[in-house]
């Protein structure tokens, strides 16, 4: 290590822009993170769902990663898909009970159930003794010591470029899956569900199935969230969380599974790291969104720009 | 909307995932260091100074180590983003120093990153708040319920 | 067994409290046919301002239940223009919104509603930062007994006052000419047009009429706790949600019922198994209302505005 100057104000450039690196790793990878809970957001408002309840499946995917790797020493991507597969069991558990209610009764519903989760989290205490002291779910204290990333050397560069491919693949996935039957059904539930109920869509299952992918996908992030913090605690999963997750959502665009991130951007990226409104980023972007679900309710990218779009590419790409 | 219709890139890219995922695993020895944290709010910000006591587990300090500092806001985690600072040693072995740029008031969860010379994370809930002028406020450990939804204190059996 | 009946007598008082703040969010679905889901931070930004004016001008308590009063009114009247008027209710579906078929024009307003919530929280939150904030307190520390009961006038009183407010406001809205020309006009908009009423301002009147109430009931709450934190705006709207949704949201009696219901399960919840479970049983008790299946409630939630 270089020697560096011992006063608290004179630190080298060198450490200065080590930190800053070390900010923009820490927002991408929160940044990416967000965008699997609003994209898990998305998936439930295809079928024409608005759920306040994704910090839930965000919160207990967490904990159950983070549960399989601590206690369990399972390695990351097996805790992961745990979490992923907790997520969309849970995901569709609630699903069933819930699936003939209206919109407005459906919002409230998830509401309650995210709460009745975040407060059985804050009951549950599982302790097990390891080298270091007990470790495990400690009930409102949270879950200490999620150490997999660093008894495995990853360093937080090599967690984004972990948590990017993850993304991205999950943006593969669900791009292709929009061109496919499956995804038009999606999109026809959404729209106008008597109609494709009609067309011989059983709505009921093409809801559960988005019910349990967006409890995977929110699932994966908390997992991921859990791991990069290595600590947990109930009271993150604030129903404040689902909000933002279902703004992002709203105000990027439902036309593409590209519209979540935008939102996400637009809010951690560029409003909040950038301090631009600093102290009233809530303030500026609850506004912001309001007027869009006023005069563009399908978002920024809703389903008419991202055909445009689509029709410029393919006509440069022939030309 | 070219680059997902690409089947070998797919592939890449579910590999670079798998291997990072199951790569290289190094343990190592369990050597968990100690960390005492102490925080001193001021200022409008507010302000957070904070210093760091590092022990290895038989009590000597830990010299010439890196540690980055950064906060979050409990409550809201992805956002009120703080940028991480590193700390500087005060000359006191074991002893580092560090401040923070908070945007609020109340319980933040402070991160104590330690790069070198081991790993590890540690993080503690303080409770800060508003300082008077100049003076310098001691941030204390939150306790659990000072962040609960419930915004009246639990009621007691009969009177309140 | 004097426990027992202790628990009930502090659940339903407690209710009274619940009732009042729910009022106002069933009023506002009743004359909208939408769930206001910024009622919470509606009633805690116009806390804030009470508690930041009792704090800066020491303004007495009279004024500031006034200020709070207006103040939620004039916020309530921001949010419906924001939020719920260019949705006509019977007008053909906004372009596109987020969720068609029949749910949609409800969900685009809730969806819009909530973007108001986080704007109002962080405008209350900018205004006082800390986390406890002082509020003019009009407590009572001394219990009334009655016979082994230990009963707080002060939460009595407020219990009365929501009981009275809830079972007047019915009987007007059943009665007066004006009550009744606004259930109309949330019942049958287009009818009420034909007819000659004038729907949209009814509307925006009734809506502003329910966030003043939040704001009566926010400053009678908090008085008798006299301190205000920045959790009040979610938990007002959710134990109004609770209670208005027990009762059937837009039924003004329900409100009364769902309230002193919740209260009274959230005591004897709390004596089982603590704070937590308390929370939980509160919680709980609005899932299995939702999604009972015994209840022929689907329409019930829908209902008009009847008093009862």
């Amino acid at each position: 290590m270089a020697a560096q100057p011992r006063t608290v104000s004179g630190h080298s450039s060198a450490w200065v822009n080590e930190a800053v690196g070390q900010h923009l790793i820490g927002l991408s990878s929160d940044m990416a993170i967000m965008s699997l809970l609003a994209l898990s957001a998305y998936v439930l408002l295809l079928v024409g769902r608005v759920s306040f309840g994704q910090q839930a499946f965000f919160g207990l995917g967490a904990y159950a990663s983070g549960v399989l790797s601590v206690m369990f020493h399972a390695p990351l991507l097996l805790a992961l898909g745990f979490g992923m597969a907790f997520g969309a069991l849970c995901s569709w558990l609630l699903a069933m009970p819930t699936m003939p209610l209206s919109g407005l009764q459906y919002a409230v519903a998830t509401l309650a159930f995210g709460e009745m989760a975040r407060i059985v989290l804050s009951g549950w205490q599982w302790q097990v003794l390891s080298p270091d002291g007990p470790v495990g779910p400690a009930g409102i204290e949270g879950f200490r010591d999620i150490r997999w990333l660093l008894e495995h050397d990853i360093t937080p560069a090599h967690f984004l470029g972990m948590t990017l491919a993850i993304l991205a693949l999950v943006l593969v996935v669900l791009m292709r899956t929009e061109r496919t039957r499956l995804g038009v059904a999606l999109r026809m539930t959404g729209q106008d569900d008597t109609l494709a109920a009609t067309q011989g869509i059983d709505v009921s299952q093409v809801r559960l199935f988005a019910a349990a992918v967006a409890g995977a996908l929110a699932a994966l992030g908390g997992g991921l969230y859990a791991h990069r913090t290595t600590y947990i605690e109930p009271a993150l999963f604030d129903p404040m969380l689902g909000v933002h997750a279902v703004g992002y959502a709203l105000l990027g665009g439902l036309g593409t599974a590209l519209g979540p991130l935008v939102g996400v951007i637009f809010d951690l990226g560029l409003l909040d790291a950038t301090h631009l409104f600093s102290g009233w980023r809530m303030v500026v972007f609850g506004g912001l969104l309001a007027l869009f679900l006023r005069w563009r309710p399908r978002g920024l990218l809703d389903e008419q720009l991202v055909h445009r779009l689509s029709q410029i590419l393919n006509w440069k790409a022939r030309a | 909307m070219t680059l997902s219709s690409h089947p070998r890139i797919r592939l890449l890219m579910l590999a670079g995932v798998v291997a990072i995922l199951l790569g290289p695993r190094l343990g190592h020895a369990s050597e968990r260091p100690q960390v005492g944290l102490q925080c001193m709010s001021y200022g409008t910000g507010p302000m957070l100074e904070c210093l760091i006591d590092l022990k290895r587990k038989d009590g000597t300090p830990i010299e010439q180590a890196q540690i980055n500092l950064g906060a979050l806001m409990p409550s809201m985690p992805m956002a009120h983003t703080i940028k991480p600072v590193r700390v500087a040693p005060t000359g006191k072995p074991g002893e580092y120093q560090g401040t923070l740029t908070l945007e609020m008031l109340g319980v933040w969860s402070i991160d104590i990153d330690i790069v070198a010379p081991v790993r590890d994370k540690v993080s503690r809930n303080l409770m800060v708040n508003e300082c008077k002028r100049d003076l310098r406020c001691a941030a204390t450990l939150a306790k659990p319920g000072d962040k609960g939804p419930d915004h009246r204190p639990a009621k007691g059996h009969g009177g309140h | 067994m004097m426990d027992l009946l202790q628990l009930v007598v502090d659940g339903l008082i407690d209710g009274g409290a619940y009732a009042l703040i729910g009022l106002g969010l069933s009023l506002t679905f009743g004359s909208l046919r939408r769930l206001n889901l910024a009622y919470g931070a509606t009633a805690m930004l116009a806390a804030y301002l009470g508690a930041w004016l009792y704090a800066t001008q020491q303004a007495p308590a009279w004024l500031v239940a006034v200020t709070m009063i207006v103040a939620a009114t004039l916020i309530g009247w921001y949010v419906e223009r924001l939020c719920f008027a260019g949705i006509g209710q019977d007008a053909t579906q906004a372009r596109g919104a987020p969720v068609a078929g029949a749910d949609g024009r409800e969900v685009v307003a809730l969806a819009s509603s909530f973007a108001i919530w986080m704007q109002l929280e962080q405008l209350a939150v900018n205004l006082l930062p800390r986390h406890l904030n002082a509020f003019p307190s009009l407590a009572v520390a001394q219990d009334w007994q009655l016979g082994e009961l230990m009963i707080r006038p002060d939460r009595l009183g407020l219990a009365v006052m929501a009981a009275a407010l809830t079972l007047g406001l019915a009987a007007w809205l059943e009665r007066s000419r004006m009550g009744l020309s606004w259930r109309a006009s949330a019942d049958h908009r287009i009818a009420a047009h034909l007819v000659g009423m004038p729907v949209e301002r009814l509307q925006t009147l009734g809506f502003a009429a329910a966030c003043a109430l939040s704001g009566l009931a926010a400053f009678s709450i908090l008085s008798l706790d006299g301190q205000v934190t920045p959790m009040f705006g979610m938990w007002a709207l959710l134990k109004g949600l609770v209670a208005a949704m027990l009762g059937g949201l837009g039924s003004v009696r329900g409100v009364l019922w769902g309230g002193l219901l919740l209260g009274l399960v959230e005591s004897l919840a709390q004596a089982s198994f603590g704070a937590q479970g308390r929370e939980f049983a509160s919680y709980a008790l609005l899932f299995v209302v939702l999604v009972a299946p015994w209840q022929r409630s689907r329409e019930r939630f829908l209902a008009t505005a009847v008093p009862g």
